[in-house]
């Protein structure tokens, strides 16, 4: 799925944004809500929890396929002659693991979702624990995953949640997105 | 086309993921049973959107970790261009 969305010179600065830096803006920024709310358990009770949960589930591997081609480059960078990437590549490598595992573990002790839907699990220890231990993980590498693009976050919300400016420039970095690369439009 | 092949290999990459957790869980004797279908009947526990003091816990947490994240960025950031600066000129 490639998305075009260049629009004229003449629109408003708010509009200037790539479309498709416009979706990953919006659709991480909904992630990242979605898995604050699904990390608290003691808010939205158990049912939702799990609801939000397999709902991220899904969502992240929308996520990492619309980010294919930054980890494909960045791999071969990395293989090629050690890109400056590598740590961020870690990251994100930590954090798929750890969150699939928390998703996979928490499909194994559902106690609502996969009720309602007609499946009944019989979970070990085993599965409870890892869930508690992935989430933590996951609490402190989803923060640092997003932190670590703190820069791209902040140049997109102002041209996205800025004042309007008919007619100003993008500046340096408009069109960066979360990988790091520019694209040529 | 291209959507669909890059969703494939990740779908692959995660289903190696889920499979390597689930070796896991069966060599450390997870003692998981199976799935076993029953039909749907019921909602089981229900929603109960009350313990907000949860959901502050969780944003003072990830707030906390970004603030520490940021912070060394910035200063990485600018100890770099202060050190571009004061290189001489080629």
């Amino acid at each position: 799925m490639e998305i075009t969305g260049a629009l004229p010179e003449a629109a408003p600065a708010q509009r200037r944004v790539p479309a498709r830096t416009r979706l990953d803006f919006w659709f991480d920024a909904a992630l990242l809500v979605a898995y604050t709310l699904a990390y608290s358990l003691g808010f939205t009770g158990l049912a939702i929890h799990e609801w939000l949960g397999l709902g991220i589930g899904l969502a992240l591997l929308l996520h990492l396929t619309l980010h294919w081609d930054w980890v494909v480059r960045t791999t071969v960078k990395l293989f090629a002659r050690g890109g400056r990437d590598r740590g961020i590549w870690l990251l994100n490598l930590a954090l798929l693991v750890v969150m699939t595992l928390c998703v996979l573990s928490g499909v194994l002790i559902s106690q609502v979702a996969l009720y309602q839907l007609g499946i009944s699990v019989h979970p070990g220890p085993f599965w409870i624990n890892m869930h508690d231990t992935t989430s933590k993980l996951t609490l402190i590498l989803v923060s640092v995953h997003v932190a670590v693009r703190w820069r791209w976050i902040a140049s997109v919300a102002r041209r996205l949640l800025g004042p309007r400016r008919p007619g100003a420039s993008r500046g340096p970095g408009w069109s960066r997105r979360p990988g790091g690369s520019r694209r040529s439009r | 086309m291209r959507f669909a092949r890059r969703l494939a290999a990740v779908l692959l990459l995660v289903g190696v993921i889920v499979a390597l957790g689930l070796a896991w869980g069966h060599a450390s004797g997870a003692g998981q049973d199976g799935f076993v279908f029953y039909g749907r009947e019921g909602s089981g526990p229900g929603l109960s959107l009350s313990n907000s003091g949860d959901l502050i816990r969780t944003v003072e947490l990830e707030a906390l970790i970004m603030t520490v994240v940021i912070t060394i960025s910035a200063v990485r950031l600018r100890r770099r261009r202060h050190a571009r600066r004061a290189a001489p000129e080629p």
